[in-house]
């Protein structure tokens, strides 16, 4: 085992597979430049053709993907701020995902999107939101979003292999989080729709993904100090969805914190929470609790915090479902 | 500060009790030594005197029970402290002080903790009303057949949460209403009332299995010719007036076992650990019938008749009687309920004539008396062929107290005093 920041971790996972399979490519802006370090010595390694960068029009950018996956590449999208996706919305949810069902074409699109996102660095809008949940909305794509440097050497590997639409981002806030991942050349894959439990417990289930992960773990340690045990899952994917995990664990605590850095309307944690009403109702010994951020635009600067969900606001919720 | 009024030990052997009736209400001004509740414990109802002067704020629910020691009131300095618990504990101003509001606990108070933070409301359910539950907790007591409605929420808002069932279930609270849907069905079985395993039945219940389970009784039976003790009561009864009472044949009954245990003392014995205690003085213990839970049920109490050994018939008959009322008008005291050293339980006059009984042991005792119902036969008596009164006589004892032979021996003579009226004067 070695530590590496989950930011390298993501980098080691593109340079196996493009080494592994000529058909994989990367389209994107300044990721020969790697304004973020996920791409950084990549344009050294496998040529200007392999790592393509493009003006700022994310609709081109996105229709040279589209196109390649269309004639059996695999492309690598990269819109840097996931917010950024949202120029291109129709094409890389729409056309992306609904690709196979409307034109009954026996040709898979392999087609993987990242980008950064999340809050934590004040950047605002664009910058600082979350898209997990709105590309979970459109059918035909998977969304998966790694919290560990592990799991994101394992989960962009899976991505890459896998012959559906992928849509991974990563958190900003944890780029440089460090963990332990395997010895390079030493090949491993983290299998989408499989949640994790970071840390297992009986009074209650906290769900929770990426930086929020990160603070739900924080604020379990805080409250094993008072006897209060909390098991933690880790999702992973949105989409497939590992539900099973969760009603398990539901049968041993029957309370559910869903923790989503989204705005609470059509997020991902309602999902979550209509999956466990319905096929959980008997499990449960109190309403299932979100936190998430309210309905409104992310401001720059500090007044970020005051939207952001953060440990006292999981400790409120963990605390709620309890009384 | 609000002082916290925990729910008393009123006897060694008290582990619970019941609040039958408050007499104060919420917010009632209260002096020490005043008359504050009726508890009831397992046995037996106190009235208890308020050990302090204040504001008095009910916290226990008229016929709820908890363990001793847990928080039931709170004696406050003020009427408006009184207010401030009410409204921490439902959420709103009271519109009424005197409306009792529904309480519990979310943890163990002891007396010294001068905290209200642990109470959080819970409504009291009316028929008809809206019980709020969490699914989990539906379906636990869905599957337990328990009725939510006497079940107190402790959750978010007097929300029933499983705590509250799985307590409400340790605690043996069941009250399912009939199932009226299976009225009709051909081979359904209609439940016609349900008696809850609670209180008296379950101290019966746990004292009977203990009874079987811990000793080596066994019964054995004999008949006794009682027409010339019968005859020796008419001279009594003739005198029922001077004397005050009408005396019973239980009274000549308990005078013959009085006769006998002096004969063999063994038979007037308890097990207390590992000693086999023989006493001096008789405290005869009756099985007494009383009205149970519902009209389909009775239940049973062991009253103790103290000294027998030193009465006559007469002061048998007077006491035993008083004895009896106090019990069944709920007045009887621990003492009335406790020390017996053996037991007399009659069936005589419910069931049929000659009947003989199997009864079980009433604990720690190593003997029991059971005489039932006297029926006239023909026997042969001083050589000739007579119609007399034979009454059953059952015995129970613990073979690992008294064995046979003195067994014998003691029903031997109890039986002589029964036959012999005379006796009884020894």
């Amino acid at each position: 085992m070695r530590t590496i920041t989950l930011i390298d971790a993501i980098r080691e996972a593109y340079q196996e597979e493009m080494r592994r399979d000529e058909d994989v490519f990367m389209v994107g802006q300044d990721i020969r430049g790697a304004i973020f370090p996920h791409t950084k010595g990549l344009v050294e390694e496998f040529g200007s053709d392999r790592i393509v960068d493009t003006p700022i029009a994310e609709s081109g950018m996105y229709g040279v993907a589209l196109g390649a996956a269309q004639e059996g590449m695999r492309p690598i999208v990269d819109f840097m701020f996931g917010g950024f996706s949202y120029v291109t919305f129709s094409e890389c949810t729409v056309t992306t995902g609904q690709y196979h069902f409307l034109h009954g074409s026996p040709r898979s699109l392999p087609i993987v999107m990242t980008a950064g996102v999340g809050t934590g660095q004040r950047l605002a809008n664009d910058h600082a939101m979350s898209i997990h949940g709105t590309f979970a909305h459109h059918p035909g794509i998977k969304v998966a979003m790694p919290s560990t440097p592990y799991d994101a050497k394992g989960m962009f590997k899976a991505a890459i292999r896998d012959n559906n639409p992928v849509m991974i981002p990563w958190h900003m806030g944890i780029m440089m989080l460090k963990g332990d991942v395997p010895e390079l050349g030493e090949d491993y894959v983290v299998p989408l729709g499989v949640a994790d439990i970071k840390r297992e417990g009986s009074d209650v289930t906290v769900m929770a993904n990426s930086l929020q992960l990160q603070h739900a773990l924080k604020v379990a340690d805080k409250l094993q100090e008072e006897g209060i045990s909390c098991e933690i899952i880790d999702p992973r994917s949105f989409v497939p969805f590992d539900l099973d995990t969760v009603l398990k664990s539901l049968e041993k605590t029957n309370r559910l914190v869903v923790v989503d850095e989204d705005w609470e309307s059509g997020s991902f944690a309602n999902t979550v929470s209509a999956n466990v009403m319905e096929a959980g109702f008997d499990l449960l010994d109190a309403p299932v609790t979100r936190v998430t951020l309210p309905n409104m635009p992310v401001p720059g600067g500090y007044m970020e915090d005051y939207i952001v969900p953060t440990p006292e606001k999981i400790e409120a919720a963990i605390r709620k479902v309890l009384a | 500060m609000a002082k916290p009024y925990v729910m008393p030990k009123l006897a060694m052997a008290m582990n619970e009790g019941t609040v039958n009736e408050w007499f104060v209400n919420h917010g009632d001004k209260v002096e020490a030594g005043q008359p504050l509740a009726s508890v009831e414990t397992e046995k037996v109802a106190y009235d208890v005197e308020s050990p302090e002067s204040g504001y008095f704020c009910i916290v226990l629910p008229e016929g709820e029970t908890v363990a001793c020691e847990e928080l039931i009131g709170y004696f406050c300095d003020t009427p408006e402290e009184v207010a401030e618990l009410i409204t921490a504990a439902s959420g709103t101003s009271p519109t009424d002080s005197s409306v009792s509001v529904g309480w519990e606990l979310t943890g163990v108070v002891t007396p010294a903790a001068e905290t209200t933070k642990v109470i959080v409301p819970a409504p009291a359910h009316a028929e008809g009303s809206r019980i709020i539950a969490s699914p989990l907790a539906r379906k636990m007591a869905k599957d337990a057949n328990l009725d939510l409605r006497v079940v107190t929420g402790t959750g978010t808002g007097g929300r029933i949460v499983k705590r509250d069932v799985s307590g409400a279930l340790e605690r043996g609270l069941q009250h399912a209403p009939a199932q009226m849907s299976a009225m009709g069905q051909v081979g359904a079985s209609r439940e016609l009332a349900r008696i809850p395993m609670t209180g008296m039945r379950k101290t019966i219940a746990k004292r009977m299995m203990q009874s079987l389970q811990t000793t080596a009784q066994l019964s054995s039976g004999w008949e006794s010719d009682i027409t010339d003790m019968l005859a020796a009561r008419s001279k009594f009864v003739a005198k029922a007036e001077q004397l005050g009472t009408r005396v019973s044949v239980n009274a000549f009954i308990i005078k013959a076992i009085a006769y006998g245990i002096k004969q063999v003392p063994i038979a007037n014995s308890c097990q207390h650990g590992n000693d086999v205690v023989i006493y001096d003085n008789i405290n005869m213990g009756i099985a007494i019938s009383v009205p149970g839970a519902t009209e389909y049920d009775s239940g049973l109490m062991v009253a103790v008749l103290h000294n027998v050994e030193r009465m006559g018939v007469v002061e048998i008959d007077r006491e035993m009687k008083s004895l009896i009322n106090r019990v069944r008008n709920g007045e009887a005291t621990v003492d009335d309920m406790s020390g017996s050293t053996i037991t007399l339980s009659s069936t005589a006059g419910i069931a049929p004539p000659g009947m003989t009984t199997t009864p079980v042991l009433n604990l720690p005792n190593a003997a029991l008396v059971g005489p039932s119902t006297p029926v006239d036969k023909p026997v042969v008596h001083n050589g000739e062929i007579m119609i007399r009164t034979m009454m059953p006589v059952s015995f129970t004892f613990d073979h690992r107290l008294l064995h046979g032979e003195p067994a014998a021996r003691f029903m031997n003579a109890m039986h002589e005093a029964l036959e012999n009226p005379e006796l009884m004067l020894a």
